[in-house]
């Protein structure tokens, strides 16, 4: 998960493209005034997306469904610590602006295998 | 059922009604086309393309099924042309699906709490407030399916049956959708008399099979749009993609996250289909219900969506709004105030995002023609020829997307044109006429600019500055964002 987390190069959030999505967005439709916007766009849209990227990666065949797998193995298995763990590991690869799911999927099975490991 | 319920009932019926004519800001291609068809049978007995009473509308080339066209052409009738009235079954529809949930929700757990709250949910979820608020032929079927459910639960055999049909004529999901539920809701409910059941289904569907099998083109949607009629395909590619799309039909995030695409593909703010914190309830719902039919109907339901090309249909899946929302209803009572707390913010931001950015937002992608139609109704009688331009879109300079649309369709609505000028329309390589309007694209290089002509081009189009003294624009017409959307040029 560390080095995972060490090759987080470039988070969505500072994607040129997505900056802009929220920009213009408010430019001319904000109803709010600024703090608000701040706070409630800003703060939770990021929040949301992180949310919705993760997901993507367990839900749209990534690697042959493998985070799917993983995480039903580990649910069936009754093993949390290590169903949470690998929860953590796909929130980090989600972040990454192009998180290339192929490469980084594998870098959790010890996650998975440490599981059995009695 | 207690105060607060009450006030999110009133709130969820609120949101269905609220500026219901201008937001979405103009009728959408699907809505005007139905809207057109029911003006033509009510006055011709004839849809646009000229046949008799027919049981899929073949429209501008969409097939439509008829339910929605015949239910609205008696109210077309009586009430005039307007989108209050196009979306008006629609609205119905929705208001009495949120009755029949509670009455399906209280045969399936026997709970009243359980039933009421279900009512009460779908009236707040968005999915079925974006659905309702617009001509979706979907939400009409969808009332008619969920009726025939209930009436199947509670072994009705004919009301069954001729509700459960009826939604076939309503969609084209319950093409598949219906059938599946009539085998096995048949085999769970009336046991032996199943043949029953099913004999006088297949009798009551034979009318649509019969038009289906008689008139079905080439270019109908039952022959373009399932999996298994893409380019190169093999059976193990159609059932991986058959795969793919199920579980993406069932994935939390377009569920709960961006499922409702109101706004531009990839915006971040795009709100879900339900509101996010009924996943806790639905996860705890899931648990507590036992019915095996009940079961069955959530699978089911997003199967022909699945076996449908492109991306999550929310309209083709409408069907899958009831079993979850029932779900959820089944787990709420362990909720804290938290969570309602939690569910009343995202409602709130949904309706944020819904009444105020969307018409902003999505401003050029609706044709607003309504307007321009009423107008050119002024000047009909001088002008020599009327060239309306079906692009529309800031796109001459890479300002926005080209979008192609169907003015016609909104010129013969809004004018209330006599039916049989659609359907003696003549048609040339790249022109149709209707009487004095011409449609097709304006080439202001080729188009020769006849004395008394009228010119409607969109923003994207404006003439070129060589033809500019030979015309002179008359009006202008804006989207629903205030942007400048048509120009009307009249040649001197």
């Amino acid at each position: 998960m560390g080095l995972i987390a060490r090759n987080i190069k470039s988070p969505f959030w500072q994607d040129v493209e997505y900056q802009e999505s929220i920009l213009s967005f408010q430019k001319d439709q904000d109803l709010m005034p600024y703090r608000l916007r701040v706070w409630w766009w800003n703060k939770s849209v990021v929040l949301k997306t992180i949310f919705e990227r993760t997901v993507d990666l367990v839900w749209m065949g990534s690697s042959y469904y493998l985070a799917m797998i993983y995480l039903l193995v580990l649910a069936l298995k009754k093993r949390w610590l290590n169903f949470w763990l690998v929860v953590i590991g796909l929130v980090l690869i989600a972040i990454e602006k192009d998180p290339n799911p192929g490469s980084y999927l594998w870098w959790l099975s010890p996650f998975v295998i440490s599981a059995f490991i009695k | 059922m207690n105060k607060f319920g009450l006030c999110l009932l009133v709130i969820g019926i609120f949101l269905r009604l609220f500026l219901i004519s201008s937001i979405p800001p103009h009728l959408s291609n699907d809505e005007i086309s139905i809207a057109y068809d029911a003006y033509s049978i009510v006055y011709s007995g004839k849809d646009e393309h000229g046949h008799f009473l027919p049981l899929s509308f073949e429209s501008y080339g969409t097939f439509k099924a008829p339910l929605y066209a015949y239910v609205l052409a008696p109210l077309e009738f009586v009430f005039g042309n307007s989108e209050l009235v196009v979306r008006l079954p629609s609205i119905l529809a929705g208001l009495l699906t949120i009755a029949v949930i509670g009455l399906i929700t209280w045969e399936i757990t026997s709970n009243r709490k359980t039933a009421i709250w279900s009512s009460i949910l779908l009236s707040i979820t968005p999915w079925h407030i974006y659905a309702s608020r617009m001509a979706w032929e979907a939400n009409l079927a969808l009332l008619f399916l969920s009726l025939g459910i209930w009436w199947l639960i509670k072994r009705k055999m004919l009301l069954a049956s001729v509700f459960l049909v009826i939604s076939m004529y309503g969609y084209h999901t319950e093409w598949l959708l219906v059938p599946m539920l009539i085998l096995t809701g048949g085999i769970i409910y009336f046991k032996k008399k199943v043949w029953k059941f099913w004999a006088i289904s297949l009798i009551l569907a034979l009318p649509l099979a019969i038009d289906y099998v008689l008139n079905a083109g080439p270019g109908s949607r039952a022959n373009t749009e399932p999996i298994w009629t893409m380019a190169e395909t093999t059976p193990v590619k159609v059932l991986m993609t058959f795969i793919r799309n199920y579980i993406n039909y069932q994935n939390p995030s377009i569920l709960f996250f961006r499922g409702l695409n109101i706004l531009r593909k990839n915006n971040p703010f795009t709100p879900g289909l339900l509101l996010w914190p009924m996943i806790i309830p639905i996860i705890i719902g899931a648990k507590k219900i036992k019915n095996k039919f009940f079961w069955i109907w959530l699978f089911l339901s997003p199967v022909t969506a699945a076996l449908t090309q492109g991306d999550f249909g929310l309209i083709r899946n409408l069907n899958s709004v009831l079993p979850l929302v029932i779900l959820a209803a089944a787990g709420l009572n362990k909720m804290s105030k938290a969570w309602w707390g939690l569910t009343l913010i995202t409602l709130f931001n949904f309706a944020l995002i819904f009444f105020w950015h969307f018409p902003r937002e999505m401003g050029e992608t609706f044709q607003g023609y309504r307007p321009v139609a009423y107008y050119l109704k002024t000047v009909e009688e001088e002008a020599s020829e009327i060239y309306v331009d079906y692009r529309y879109g800031n796109y001459r300079w890479g300002l926005g997307k080209e979008y192609s649309g169907i003015p016609y369709l909104y010129l013969a609505y809004f004018q209330r044109w006599d039916p049989t000028i659609t359907q003696t329309r003549v048609r040339t390589e790249d022109k149709s006429y209707f009487g004095k309007y011409v449609i097709g694209q304006i080439d202001w290089n080729k188009d020769i600019i006849r004395k008394g002509a009228y010119y409607i081009v969109s923003v994207g189009n404006p003439p070129e500055d060589y033809v500019k003294d030979r015309l002179e624009e008359v009006a202008t017409f804006e989207d629903s964002a205030g942007k400048k959307a048509f120009e009307v040029w009249k040649s001197r």
